[in-house]
Formats: structure tokens, sequence, C-alpha cells
């Protein structure tokens, strides 16, 4: 929902700025293109700096572990902070903890016995962006890409870890994710703020990929 | 095999570093004039629509985790517009796993509101060559060979200066030769040995000069896997798929694109029927 109304966001701005764009095939009037280079050094003065946001969120897992659910994410909160510079480009870092929820699932042993159990999860996950801020009128898309680490904390209570395909592991596991994402923000002063999501694709295979919607609050200097 | 993206994504990083401090330059008049939108010759998308790159134009496009046969786990794909709608390009990620490839694409009618492209590819690959795959998978490909030829006719319509429309046929020639069914299901679990026709329907929403919002739908219906045997047909419930992403141009000659997919053979691929993509490219 968080995605739709983000969209829905940069489609109204768009609408604002949309009288200085030319037809595909037809001439710029140069008139248009006078606009749009006044534009250009504005844009670059509001893309240039240091910023921090506060994030929270919800996650939500996207696939299983063969037949083992597991949902490490769920509610989510951490600390997002980077350098843009005046081209856009962006450098920064991130963490957040994801306090995840309990899974009361059925299994079955290879004998074909049936028996219940649960999958307690949660993670921590952190590590560095590379991203590019896009001017949209008043707004900032920023789309970014994360490459950092996911510690998976689990507690399997009425089964084993082998029989669930955990082989030796222990808890926590850790594995690397990358972490591809999109958000629209609000600079207003030093106040910056928005929303966004973020899909950790997990590489290791006992920690299930998952869709982040996250609101970003903080400042840019 | 999970790993295979990871040329791409340093290539990204490499190249993001490279411009980092780059700031856009100003437009030389006449290329403002010609207009600096994403709609404009030089800017437009050539991913699933009926345009090509203008003459003497390079591109070059790194990306990962795609689920289309063309950018499945990874892209570094380098285009060049010969001139007269005429471009070629090869995807060297797949290349450098034993996968060779190469395509041609004609936009051969050019008007206001219409524009329709024919395409040709050849793909194939070796399972000797196949060095990434993992030892039990290489041994059952090392005796089968792949090869397949996608024909494509795309027509893109642009009613507006927001609005795009695209809609693409095509028709997969795919056959895999000496494969066991465990062989065929490792090619055809990422469809590159799936003989397919299907149609794609798209609409892009240009939401500001230098962003649009794309939307993709691949709708096939007839999928088979043609081996030593007689054909064995894949049901659509297993081959759909559906995209909804956006592109944005990050400065001049540099877009990006992420997008979320939402298809079957994804969850074969990456263990999620819905997963991401994303892809940088460059038109220096």
């Amino acid at each position: 929902m968080r995605v739709v109304v983000a969209f829905a966001l940069a489609f109204a701005s768009g609408f604002g700025a949309r009288g200085a764009r030319a037809q595909s095939a037809g001439p710029q009037p140069v008139a248009t293109a006078a606009r749009a280079a006044d534009a250009a050094p504005r844009r670059r003065a509001s893309l240039r700096g240091f910023d921090v946001l506060a994030t929270a969120g919800w996650g939500a897992h996207t696939g299983k572990i063969v037949h083992l659910e597991l949902a490490p994410y769920g509610a989510s909160f951490g600390i997002d902070l980077g350098y843009t510079w005046s081209s856009g480009f962006r450098l920064g870092g991130y963490f957040f903890r994801s306090l995840g929820r309990s899974v009361h699932q059925p299994g079955e042993t290879p004998s074909g016995r049936a028996y219940e159990f649960t999958a307690d999860t949660s993670s921590l996950n952190g590590g560095l962006s590379l991203g590019w801020d896009v001017p949209l009128d008043q707004l900032v898309l920023r789309y970014q890409l994360g490459m950092g680490v996911t510690a998976m904390a689990w507690d399997l209570r009425g089964t084993s870890p082998r029989t669930e395909n955990f082989g030796d592991d222990s808890s926590p596991s850790l594995g690397v994710h990358l972490a591809p994402g999109v958000s629209l923000l609000w600079p207003y002063g030093l106040f910056e703020g928005g929303l966004g999501f973020e899909y950790l694709a997990q590489i290791k295979d006992t920690i299930p990929s998952g869709f982040i919607g996250t609101l970003l609050v903080g400042v840019k200097l | 095999m999970r790993w295979a993206f990871l040329p791409a994504v340093s290539a990204f990083a490499l190249a993001a570093a490279a411009v980092a401090n780059a700031a856009e330059p100003a437009q030389p008049a006449a290329t403002a004039a010609a207009g600096s939108n994403l709609q404009s010759p030089e800017q437009v998308s050539t991913r699933y629509s009926a345009y090509t790159l203008p003459a003497r134009q390079w591109s070059m496009a790194a990306g990962a985790l795609g689920v289309g046969d063309g950018d499945v786990y990874a892209v570094l794909a380098i285009t060049y517009g010969l001139g007269a709608g005429v471009q070629l390009n090869m995807n060297l990620a797949h290349a450098s796993v034993g996968l060779l490839n190469a395509g041609a694409s004609w936009h051969f009618i050019d008007t206001r509101y219409f524009d329709l492209k024919a395409a040709l590819g050849v793909w194939y690959g070796h399972g000797d060559w196949f060095w990434i795959a993992e030892p039990l998978a290489k041994k059952i490909l090392s005796k089968i060979d792949v090869v397949k030829v996608p024909l494509e006719l795309t027509a893109s319509s642009t009613p507006n200066r927001w609005l795009q429309f695209d809609l693409g046929l095509q028709y997969d020639y795919a056959r895999i030769f000496g494969a066991s069914s465990q062989a065929d299901s490792l090619f055809t679990d990422n469809q590159l040995g799936l003989t397919q026709v299907f149609v794609r329907p798209g609409a892009r929403l240009f939401i500001a000069d230098n962003t649009a919002f794309e939307l993709f739908a691949r709708l096939p219906f007839y999928s088979a896997v043609v081996g030593e045997g007689s054909p064995r047909t894949v049901p659509f419930k297993h081959t759909w798929a559906v995209e909804a992403g956006l592109r944005s141009r990050f400065t001049r000659g540099v877009f990006g694109n992420i997008r979320l997919n939402y298809a079957p053979v994804s969850d074969l691929l990456y263990g999620a029927r819905f997963y991401p993509a994303f892809e940088v490219e460059f038109r220096p």
C-alpha cells in the first residue's frame, strides 16, 4: 500500500512538472529548454549533502525454506545515512532490526508421521548502499542498492534443525544480501521524510528473502 | 548459481563510483532543442519497446536478478546503433558463463504515433562451458547443447507525452540436444530452453521528464520443452509473469531501472515468486 501511495505522490508531482516536457518526436521550444537550464542549478543544490534518516516499517518474507516458513522481518526499525554528491550519486550505510514473529506450522517426518512445531525468528541487517537521487519537482526519488549482511536469530520449538533442512547451522544464521529499493523523499529545509521500500534478496539458502516497506524521517545537512 | 549476478553488481558499483563526482553537464543547445525527456531518441528505453538506439550510439547496461530469459540472473549487455533503425546487442554476462548470445533489432516503422520493431536473436549453450554450475549440475549438463532463436515483433504507440503503450509478440524456438530429463529441467526451469509463443502487453507512464513508471505482463499461449523425444508442454500457470518498475535518468547518459517481478519462474530461480530486479544503463 505504501508503494502505491509513493507512486501516487510521484505521479502527482510529475504532473506539475510536465509542462516542461517536449513531445517525443517534435522539437522542444527554446523557452522550454531555457527553463530546464535554469532549473538545473537549483536541482543540484538541493541534492548535495549528508543525511541521517530514522527508518521504521514492516517487512514480510516472500519465500519458504523448502517447506519451512520463517518470518524474520515484521516490525522493523533502524537508521540510514549517507552523503549525496551534486550529481545525485549517494554513498550510504544502513542498519535495522526486524523483530520477526513466531510461525506455528505443521511438519511431517520421512516416515509420514505428522507433527506441529513453532519457528521463532528475528533479524539484524546492515550494509553499505549505492544510490542515486533523482529530483521530481519538490520531491526526490532515491534509487538504492544495498549490499550487506543479515544475522537471523532462530529458535525451532518442537522439531530439530536437521529435520528442517538447517543441517549443522546454529543461531544466528549469517548470510549476505542484496537490497535494491526505492524511496520517495520530501526535503523541506533541514527536514527530510518519505516512504520507500527495499527488497532483501538473500543469498543464503536458510534465510528467506523479504520485502520491507519503510517510513523515513530525518535531517539533511 | 545465486552468485552469478556478482560481475554485474561489481560493474554497477565501479561505474557508479566513476560518475559520482560528475555534475550534470550543461546540455548543448542542439540536444536540448531535440527534446530532453525519456521519450527522446537518445533516452528512450529500448527494452520491450519498438525503439532502437540512434546511429553510432553505444549503450552498456549492468543489472541483476532478472527473470526474463534475456536478463535472467545477470545482465552485462552491450548494444550499438548502426543507423537506419538497426541495433546489435549481446549480453556479456551470459556469454561469460558459457551461453553465447547475440541479437539484432530493426525499428522499421517510425511514425509520430506508431512504431514497429522486429528482432532476431541467436543463443547457443554448451554444457561443458557452463563453468558456474555446481559440480553435480555441471556433470549432468556436460553432454548437452541448447539452441534458442527468439523472434520478436514489438509495437509501440505514444498517444501523448505522458503515456506509451507497447505490445510484443514473440516466438522462441528452443531445442535441447543430448539431454536427460534432469538436464532438461535445468534449462527449462529458467526458461532458456523453452519453446514458447507469447504476447507482452505493457504501458509506460511518464510521471516527469526524467522518470517513467512501467508495467508489463508476459502471457504465453504455448510453452513446450523440445528435446530428443516428443515435445512436453508446460502449462500457463508456470510461465506467466508480470512486472512493475521505475526507470529514471540519473544524469546525462546514465539511466536506472528497478523492477518488481511476480512470476512462477522466479520461484524456481530465486526461491520467491515476488522478486526485484535492477539495471543501470550508460549511453556515452
